[in-house]
């Protein structure tokens, strides 16, 4: 049932009316500021009313005080009786004698405190229970007089500042909840947009993109580096299905190889010297699987950029002319020739020496083995002024085919099938890779005739 | 050629088949399966070497390796390891390490590779000139004879002949003439160190009575008086 309800309000776009935080903090905000502007108002209402009736009560008392000097008691007794019969509500009077015998006014019950009071508040019981403001005055002949001025009216102007408030927080309020909701459904709906894609994308479906409606707002550069992303994880699952799929192709065949020697060894009627033959096979078998093996983990290596580390500073010129010497008699037993131009100075850049060398070589022994006989070889090492520095193995061989020049880059890809015996195919793949490392790039250019390797090195 | 080497891996077949190898050989073994344990072993007895697993529990390889140089413990010592050639190695050998070796790995491999190490350990004197029946050779005019006759030899090949000649009757394979003669990593798909043996073993052989530089087949190859 509670799975049920949910789907109900999740269906019907009820989630989208639910407060969020943001509205709750924000009525939280309006509601204090309200009640804290709300308390200054009253306070000073209470004392400008308070105030002003004071002094009419002052004013009442000097006229009351002047009646007596000039007129005497009786008048002041009339004047009070006066006062009390046309009295407004709120408005209270008392005239004692001396003895606290009442004289005139409604106030009848006297107390000692009416004495020198001065805008105290009294509680009375006579003539009927109130609350009054109470200004006392002692005539000269000790008569009392008392002025009162009911609370009621600051007990008016607080209900009034408080319905006024109560209203002020009620069209606060909606107008909030109003704003929160058109908020809400505004940054839901954009927030909806790239949720579905990524529901999309947890779904299985790789493809899905989100739109971007303008890429200046947070929204939009939420959802552009969404879709880099994406495009991204696209890349690197394809990548991750063609390397397995590769890997399982790769090491099968040294792997089947290997059975197969390994079974002509066991035969019964084998020689000695046939089953020692056979042994070799294997073994070289089980070499290729490793080298295959250990030269994916070198790519994965440079790819991911953990073997940063390991990076030096080293004359480049220096490793490639060492390199080069190590290759010369292959070059040669291929029937090819080789030329070498490196600069003179050394041409220093912190690099991965190891995979460098690896790379260099890979190019080197793939000159070797593709150019064919009669081809000239041609290494260089240049830099230019920023620091790059190109390192370039060119040769007059048969070259490759401009379309398959961004293939053979990638792993496992052997141009030509029927060279089967030939490497891993993942030669051009470390030297790629190693560029990459080297925040370069490898560049497959045609040398007319011929291949044209360049691989680039920033230097950092 | 006989020693005491400490091993210590904690994987029992690889700790078997290192173990088994090196006493046929003529070595005495002792075997630890925790990297605390190897640091205590090596540092509290004496070894001629050790072989050291990378990944250990306990301890790691390479921390062990550290404490051990960092005691002032000067054994040699060869790190095993399955992971990445391209950088373990040198992490291995800054560590501390004197050679490294990658799983898996043939015995004959790690065979040589401990006689190398041993040797190593055992001649530091300076040598000026290295010989091996009649052949000789001068470090210092880098001039090469042999039987009185003087061979030309290009730098590479001088250089791959020195640590051969350094290496008189022990095996060497393919692997440690590329990590140690050139630095570079191994790849079965190149045949580059066959073609340099054969153009050494060409000036070096051709034309006289007894060869000198020997294929072992699966191996490597040795230079000795005696096949």
């Amino acid at each position: 049932m509670v799975k049920h309800s949910d789907d109900f309000w999740q269906n019907h776009g009820f989630r989208r009316f639910a407060p969020s935080s943001f509205l709750i903090f924000a009525v939280v905000l309006v509601l204090s500021a309200s009640a804290a502007s709300l308390v200054v108002v009253y306070r000073t209402g209470e004392r400008i009313i308070s105030e002003r009736e004071r002094a009419e009560a002052l004013d009442e008392r000097d006229l009351l005080q002047e009646v007596d000097q000039e007129q005497g008691l009786n008048s002041v007794a009339s004047a009070v009786a006066r006062r009390t019969r046309f009295a407004s509500s709120g408005e209270h009077y008392g005239l004692f004698t001396a003895a606290g015998e009442p004289l005139a006014g409604d106030i009848v019950g006297f107390q000692p405190e009416f004495r020198g009071a001065d805008w105290r508040v009294m509680h009375l019981a006579r003539p009927s229970s109130m609350t009054l403001h109470v200004e006392g005055a002692v005539l000269p002949d000790g008569a009392v007089l008392v002025i009162g001025r009911s609370l009621a009216n600051l007990r008016t102007f607080e209900r009034s500042i408080l319905y006024g408030f109560v209203a002020a927080v009620a069209i606060v309020a909606v107008a909030a909840l109003a704003a929160g909701l058109v908020l809400n459904f505004l940054i839901l709906a954009r927030v909806d947009a790239i949720a579905a894609t990524a529901e999309r994308i947890a779904g299985g479906d790789l493809s899905a993109r989100t739109t971007i409606a303008d890429r200046r707002d947070p929204f939009g550069r939420v959802g552009a580096s969404l879709n880099v992303m994406l495009e991204r994880i696209e890349e690197l699952l394809t990548g991750m299905r063609t390397v397995t799929d590769s890997i399982a192709h790769d090491l099968r065949s040294p792997l089947t190889r290997m059975k197969g020697a390994l079974a002509r060894a066991l035969e019964p009627g084998a020689s000695e010297a046939q089953r020692l033959d056979a042994i070799e096979a294997a073994h070289e078998e089980a070499d290729h699987a490793l080298a295959t093996l250990s030269a994916l983990l070198d790519i994965a290596r440079a790819e991911t950029g953990l073997s940063r580390d390991m990076m030096q500073v080293v004359d480049v010129a220096a490793l490639v002319e060492e390199l080069v010497d190590f290759f010369t008699p292959v070059i040669e037993d291929a029937g090819q020739r080789l030329e070498v131009a490196v600069p003179p100075a050394p041409v220093v850049a912190r690099v991965h020496p190891a995979l460098l060398r690896q790379a260099i070589g890979n190019l080197l022994h793939n000159a070797a083995h593709y150019a064919g006989a009669g081809a000239v070889v041609q290494v260089f090492v240049e830099e230019d002024d920023d620091g790059t520095v190109r390192l370039t193995v060119a040769d007059t061989g048969v070259g490759v085919p401009q379309d398959q020049r961004g293939r053979v880059q990638q792993r496992f890809v052997r141009l030509d099938p029927a060279r089967g015996s030939g490497g891993s195919g993942l030669g051009l793949a470390i030297v790629a890779a190693c560029a990459k490392l080297h925040g370069g790039v490898l560049r497959l250019e045609d040398n007319a005739p011929g291949l044209r390797a360049v691989l680039e090195i920033k230097g950092t | 050629m006989s020693g005491r080497v400490l091993v210590v891996e904690d994987d029992v077949d690889t700790a078997d088949y290192v173990a088994k190898g090196l006493r046929e050989a003529g070595f005495t073994v002792e075997h630890v399966a925790d990297g605390r344990d190897g640091l205590y072993m090596a540092s509290s007895s004496a070894f001629d070497a050790i072989i050291m697993d990378r990944m250990l529990p306990g301890m790691d390889g390479l921390s062990v390796v550290r404490a051990l140089r960092a005691a002032g413990v000067e054994t040699p010592i060869l790190i095993l390891s399955a992971l990445s050639q391209l950088d373990e190695r040198v992490m291995g050998l800054r560590a501390g390490g004197d050679d490294y070796l990658t799983k898996p790995f043939g015995f004959s491999e790690l065979h040589a590779r401990i006689e190398n190490l041993l040797r190593r350990r055992g001649g530091k004197a300076v040598e000026t000139t290295l010989r091996c029946a009649d052949l000789e050779m001068d470090l210092l005019s880098r001039k090469v004879v042999r039987a009185g006759r003087s061979l030309d030899l290009l730098p590479r090949e001088f250089k791959l002949l020195e640590y051969f000649l350094r290496n008189r009757d022990r095996v060497v394979t393919r692997t440690m003439l590329l990590e140690q003669v050139w630095d570079y990593r191994f790849d079965p798909h190149t045949s580059i160190i066959d073609t340099h043996i054969s153009r050494l073993r060409k000036k070096l052989d051709d034309g006289f009575p007894k060869p000198l530089l020997h294929t072992l087949r699966g191996v490597g190859y040795r230079l000795s008086e005696t096949a």
